[in-house]
């Protein structure tokens, strides 16, 4: 184990790591610049127990009811051999009849571990590659470096090889009703598949092959006009692929992170945590609510701080350098002196405080 | 129940599960009997929850079956017989949800859905506590590769254990064989004019090329059998070579490598902590002693020689059902037992009992 790995796992307080899927790591690559979210899940922290033991619980998810409906529709479409996802396969991407095989990849997980099922999908996707051999891959489990470190990715996809091209199949319950879906859905649909192309194209890359033998298409069954009976379209993610592979070139590298931390510094539950916490900076944003189990934590720990992120992100951009409130009234008011590279900023604030009190006394 | 077991998620269940199991434990101990028995139909309603958010069965299949609201109508035989009885008809290793339905298609009354996944783990103990006493046993299928029980299906002990084995190609071979089995029966008397049988043939027929062509009927969306089983068994010829092979060489693999009880229910892993669960003290679970194994003259023709072949290889291994009496306190993440298993399945989701083993989803 390298020395960035024994200190995760001390960061993990012995918890056995959590695997990431792509919503964390879409979520993970909106707001790049925080370290405490990229040390926390680069270690496979669960930021939900830590939230909650810090007083803080996470208020997001996806509702119960949503997970349900979205099981229960894979299941129909993956039940009898996977009997509706070949016929739209067949249908749509003219799958060639011989083309049956099914290869379950989830279930020598579990108790063997993730190193297992990575080297079971590794294995399978090889001989894919050279023999041709194998059809649907059901749940194979993928790595990604992330921030400098492999993190191992839970999708739930299906990696589809027709013609020596691999595709990933996604399942989503969300209707398409006359062709349409609703377009946030379809976006956090390509973003998270995004993902997996990437994860499946850095294995296929490691065993040798070129990066266009995963298609940037994804196959992406829903239900069709409310009904249960699926339908597929292809969605093309070459735009989330760029997106995606930059934010993970500007993530910090965990082990730059880890230089900064003292040496004893752990996650584990106690009385220290909230210090251990706080020791690595976050880069609050509003937008943390809806992507990062740790925001009401940091919300409370930036506002207490007078952080302009807690404004919001255009806020803090506009502020440039500016980092807490309190500096950023003294500017406007004048009772701060402005350093040499802030002359610029507290010029503006200066002005904007002006037209402030002008507006405020006009209309007294 | 003070919680709607059914507003839970599958993990707050699991965890349900587990304290319901612990308390019924308790109260078993402190002789409470009768707040083991209130206990134990809130850990029943708990396992159903469960079922219906796992498996997707979702509600009482009767809701859509007004026929058989009247108690006459229910099945009058026990589940493992009903489940049998289907089984029989298909021929393949199938999935609780096809099971059901194709009971609910030929025969009177229907399964109770949520039963399924109690049924397995009550064989296993079975077979395990009293080897072949009993004809037949609901089992697992096989994987061809690792020879652990296939995820969500049921087989039949008396099956050759090829026919039990599920290969890369299975899956399909295994619905098309099934598609012609049920043509076939539904092609006999009047059987396909139920609204369960047609239901059943067209989600077969959907989904084989040519199946729904050419209804001889005359009318939209009803699927002449002859024309699917003749379409299932075009599709068919192409992979059936190809599958038997498969299936073939893992059999011999399972003959030579597996007990006997391994070979019925997959190499096991979280046997173990199943085991030290009841041994806990589960109510339902029958004490296991050490029973020597006996009438294996009930024992599949298909496996016979195997068995005797085994009998002496294994004389000295224990035959008892294995048992822990400390289970690891993570919740019995256990090594492997012997070298030789490269790998055991478990679910995603599973049970915190760990006794489903994963083959009953
Ligand atoms: S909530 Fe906190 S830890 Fe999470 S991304 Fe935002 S600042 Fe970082």
């Amino acid at each position: 184990m390298t020395d960035t790995a024994l200190a995760l796992d001390r960061l993990r307080g012995g918890a056995p790591p959590r695997n990431h899927d792509a919503r964390t790591i879409a979520a993970l690559t909106a707001n790049p610049g925080c370290a405490r979210r990229g040390l926390m899940d680069a270690a496979g922290v669960d930021k939900d127990a830590v939230a909650r033991a810090l007083g803080f619980p996470a208020q997001f998810g996806q509702s119960q009811f949503a997970i349900t409906r979205g099981n229960a529709f894979e299941a129909q479409v993956k039940a009898d051999g996977c009997a509706e996802l070949l016929t739209l396969l067949r249908d749509r991407l003219g799958l060639r009849l011989p083309e049956v095989a099914y290869d379950d990849l989830e279930v020598v997980g579990g108790n063997e571990g993730r190193e297992l099922r990575y080297t079971r999908t590794r294995r399978l996707l090889a001989r894919a590659l050279e023999s041709g051999e194998g059809t649907l891959f059901d749940h194979p489990l993928l790595r990604l470096d992330i921030a400098g470190q492999p993190a191992y990715l839970e999708p739930d996809v299906i990696a589809f090889q027709l013609e020596g091209r691999f595709h990933v199949i996604e399942i989503k319950s969300f209707a398409v009703i006359d062709g349409q879906a609703e377009p946030d859905q379809v976006a956090a649909a390509a973003r998270q598949s995004a993902v997996y192309v990437l994860a499946l194209r850095r294995l296929l890359a490691e065993l040798g092959a070129p990066a266009d033998r995963v298609s940037h298409e994804v196959f992406l069954v829903c239900p069709e006009n409310f009904s249960n009976r699926p339908t597929a379209s292809l969605l093309d993610v070459r735009p989330q692929l760029a997106v995606l592979e930059r934010q993970l070139a500007r993530l910090t590298r965990v082990d730059r992170i880890l230089e900064e931390l003292p040496d004893d510094l752990t996650f584990a539950p106690g009385d220290a945590l909230p210090e251990a916490v706080r020791a690595v900076a976050a880069r609050y944003a509003p937008e943390c609510m809806a992507t990062c189990e740790m925001a009401f934590f940091c919300r409370d720990e930036a506002r207490a701080c007078g952080s302009t992120g807690a404004l919001g992100r255009s806020v803090r951009d506009d502020l440039g350098g500016v980092d807490s409130i309190g500096t950023a009234l003294g500017l406007a008011n004048g009772t701060i002196e402005p350093s040499p590279d802030l002359v610029e900023t507290a010029e503006q604030l200066r002005t904007a405080a002006r037209l402030r009190r002008e507006a405020l006394d006009g209309a007294a | 129940m003070p919680t709607s077991p059914d507003a839970l998620t599958p993990d707050a269940l699991e965890e349900r599960i587990a304290e319901l199991r612990a308390a019924v434990r308790r109260a078993m101990a402190a002789g409470d009997r009768v707040r083991a028995r209130a206990l134990r139909a809130e850990l029943r309603g708990a396992e159903r929850a469960w079922d219906e958010a796992v498996l997707g069965d979702g509600g009482d299949p009767a809701d859509e079956r007004p026929w058989a609201g009247g108690g006459a109508e229910r099945g009058l035989l026990p589940v493992r017989d009903q489940v049998h009885q289907a089984l029989t008809l298909l021929g393949v290793p199938a999935a609780p949800k096809l099971i059901g339905s194709v009971y609910a298609a030929f025969f009177p009354g229907e399964i109770p859905g949520a039963r399924l996944t109690s049924l397995r783990r009550d064989e296993e103990r079975s077979f395990r506590t009293a080897p072949y006493a009993r004809p037949y046993y609901l089992c697992a299928g096989l994987t061809a590769d690792l020879l652990a029980a296939a995820r969500g299906l049921v087989t039949v002990s008396t099956w050759p254990l090829e026919q039990r084995i599920v290969g890369p190609l299975s899956p399909r071979t295994d619905f098309l064989t099934a598609a012609m089995r049920v043509a076939e029966h539904a092609g006999r008397g009047d059987a396909a004019s139920s609204p369960q049988v047609r239901r059943l043939l067209w989600r077969f027929a959907t989904n084989i090329p040519g199946a729904t062509d050419a209804p001889a009927t005359g009318v939209v969306g009803v699927v002449d059998p002859a024309v699917l089983a003749e379409a299932a068994r075009a599709e068919l010829d192409i992979h059936q070579a190809a599958d038997r092979d498969q299936r073939r060489q893992a059999a011999e693999r399972a003959r030579a490598q597996l007990d006997e009880a391994e070979l019925l229910f997959g190499t096991r892993l979280r046997a173990m902590r199943t085991a030290a669960s009841a041994a806990g003290g589960v109510p339902s679970g029958a004490p296991a002693p050490a029973v020597p194994r006996r009438r294996r003259a009930a024992a599949t023709a298909s496996r016979k020689s195997t068995a005797s072949r085994k009998s002496t290889a294994a004389a000295s291994r224990t035959k008892t059902p294995r048992r822990r009496s400390s289970a690891p306190a993570t919740g019995g993440e256990a090594a492997p037992r012997t070298s030789r298993r490269t790998s055991d399945p478990a679910p995603p989701r599973r049970r915190p009992d760990g006794a489903s083993n994963g083959d009953d989803r």
